[in-house]
């Protein structure tokens, strides 16, 4: 099995008394998708800002191949090689699709004309290309999920993390999502991905984490997870479980 | 070629420039306008780097104006130091002040940091008004050159006199003001189109995009203000040397600071070419309005001034400047269409 390129070890995060993540450990393999699931409010998020950077963890570690990346702040974690996307997404609106992306490619370069390079092989990758002059803020929200992947793409990371990318795309769009997502992986890039959509997610992904309420209640190949006890009983309620 | 095209504008406008003073607006009025224009032009552009490419709103930058304006007139009356070195000098000071200040303050953000910016000017004017070395209450008085350096015309500063811009006849220091303006002008331009540029706007739409793509917001935004800063200082010692004359209420006041806000709101915040299209209607509006009201009509290009203000930001908040692409926009949808159909 090929080594661990991002180590989530015993990651504890509290907003005062608020617990939002317990005592999560996962590992995401070289050359892997792996997706983190649960319902609403389960910490999904927090945790994926713990480990970008956004806020330090309260407690617990995060290791990218050997190198101790906790608390470090966001733009170190991203020249580091782990970008990511945001939920919500942040298209910078005043700037073209573009010049979106190219700010990213600005990270492995000092020349315009290469970052415009590098821009426009990405904007090809995730079908934006025609759009490429349109302004960030008057694109369809589809689009700019799209801009939000490749801006990310355009920073050339190791690890890519997708924070529900798919949430609202209709189901062409989610299988482009999802075959760029297999394209990636083949390419070498890690993925973590945050998603609601069982049916985009359990085709893609090498490995599911589950969070309940801030734990981990499972972790597994997808037919493993959808099997579980637990899993069934944190999406569908107790009443269902005597049928699992 | 592309970019000649891309900035033909700033070529017809370096046209006027070049053109209006020796011809029809060959009078001392019409100088001192343009020179105005110019001077304040240049901190528009510098105010524009940090609010309109980088997002933080400075309401302070007479700060880095009087610094530069001090600095340069100092050296001049005391030291009898040319104000080329002055100015540089300056610049390097308002640098080290902006970099001080801004280190800290740039942990606020949006209002809060705008009105620490405004408190910097503030100290800076009482400060600069009590302190006895710099003229306090009274300012600085600059001395004409040939009084200065009593043989002024067997040395080297009397043989060009434009080293000690001494302005005398207002045409060379006009054209000098150009020169340096247009350098300003294309340093903006290099910049925005550079990483840094992108990286700026980037920051200025938003600060969580920013840093997820691997920039590090506080060293762009400090950039972003030294460079500002230094311009800044650089217009500061024009004035200086163009007004003859400087005291804290002069340089300091938050009256100063909103000039170069406004001239560039109106011309077009964001848009390198907003403060030399905001300062010129600024300045001509009240050249016009001074020439049809005469005296009494003091205050009036003020109102008129402030009626625009308002359209602007209701209307068009990129300014004059998004009016016209606005309207090219709307020819060359136009223009694609027609090519459609005749196709």
């Amino acid at each position: 099995m090929s080594k661990p390129i991002l180590t989530i070890e015993n990651i504890t995060k509290k907003f005062g008394s608020l617990v939002a993540n317990e005592d999560v450990s996962f590992t995401i393999n070289e050359g892997e998708i792996v997706s983190l699931i649960g319902p609403n409010g389960a910490g999904k998020t927090t945790l994926f800002n713990s480990i970008a950077g956004y806020y330090p963890p309260t407690s617990g570690k995060v290791y990218f191949r050997d190198k101790d990346i906790t608390g470090l702040p966001a733009y170190e974690i991203c020249k580091l090689g782990i970008t990511r996307t945001f939920q919500i997404v942040k298209t910078l609106k005043d700037m073209t699709v573009e010049e979106n992306v190219m700010t990213g490619a600005f990270l492995h370069t000092k020349s315009r004309r290469k970052a415009q390079e590098a821009a426009a092989e990405i904007l090809k990758l995730t079908g934006l290309y025609d759009k490429k002059d349109v302004m960030g803020g008057s694109l369809t929200i589809v689009d700019k999920k799209r801009v939000e992947i490749a801006r990310a793409l355009a920073t050339k990371p190791q690890v890519l993390m997708l924070d529900e990318c798919m949430a609202g795309l209709n189901q062409t769009e989610i299988k482009d999502v999802m075959d760029l997502c297999l394209k990636l992986r083949d390419e070498g890039v890690s993925l973590l991905i945050v998603e609601h959509i069982m049916e985009a997610i359990m085709p893609i992904s090498d490995r599911i984490v589950v969070l309940n309420a801030g734990k981990k209640i499972a972790e597994g190949k997808p037919e493993e997870v959808v099997g579980n006890e637990e899993v069934i009983k944190a999406y569908l309620g107790d009443r269902y479980n005597a049928k699992g | 070629m592309v970019t000649l095209k891309k900035h033909s504008l700033a070529f017809i406008l370096l046209a006027a420039f070049i053109i209006v003073p020796l011809t029809i607006g060959n009078t001392t009025d019409v100088h001192n306008v343009i020179i105005y224009i110019l001077i304040y032009a240049m901190v528009g552009e510098a105010w524009n780097l940090i609010t309109g490419f980088t997002g933080q709103t400075s309401f302070g930058h007479a700060a880095y104006f009087g610094v530069g304006a001090y600095t340069s007139t100092i050296m001049l009356e005391y030291f009898h130091i040319t104000p080329w070195i002055g100015m540089l000098v300056g610049g390097v000071i308002a640098v080290i002040l902006a970099f001080m200040v801004n280190f800290q303050m740039f942990k606020l953000k949006g209002h809060y940091f705008a009105i620490a910016t405004l408190c910097v000017a503030e100290i800076l004017k009482t400060i600069f008004s009590t302190w006895k070395w710099v003229g306090a209450g009274d300012g600085i008085a600059l001395t004409p050159i040939t009084v200065l350096i009593p043989d002024a015309s067997k040395n080297a500063w009397g043989k060009i006199a434009w080293l000690s811009l001494d302005v005398r006849n207002r045409l060379p220091f006009l054209f000098t003001t150009l020169a340096v303006f247009c350098i300003v002008f294309v340093v903006c331009v290099l910049l925005e189109n550079s990483k840094v540029g992108f990286y700026w706007k980037a920051i200025r739409e938003s600060h969580e995009v920013a840093e997820s793509i691997g920039i590090n917001p506080r060293n762009y935004k400090l950039l972003a203000m030294c460079l500002s800063a230094f311009i800044a200082a650089i217009g500061g010692t024009f004035f200086a040397q163009f007004f003859k004359y400087i005291d804290a209420i002069t340089v300091f006041p938050l009256s100063v600071s909103m000039i170069f806000v406004l001239v560039t709101v109106l011309g077009g915040i964001g848009n390198v070419y907003g403060p030399i299209i905001g300062s010129v209607i600024y300045y001509s509006l009240e050249l016009i309005m001074r020439r049809l009201t005469g005296a009494s009509g003091s205050g009036l290009d003020q109102i008129v001034f402030g009626i625009l203000i308002v359209l602007v930001t209701c209307f068009e908040p990129r300014g004059i400047m998004g009016l016209i692409d606005r309207i090219k926009g709307r020819f060359v949808k136009k223009a694609v269409k027609e090519g459609e159909a005749s196709e």
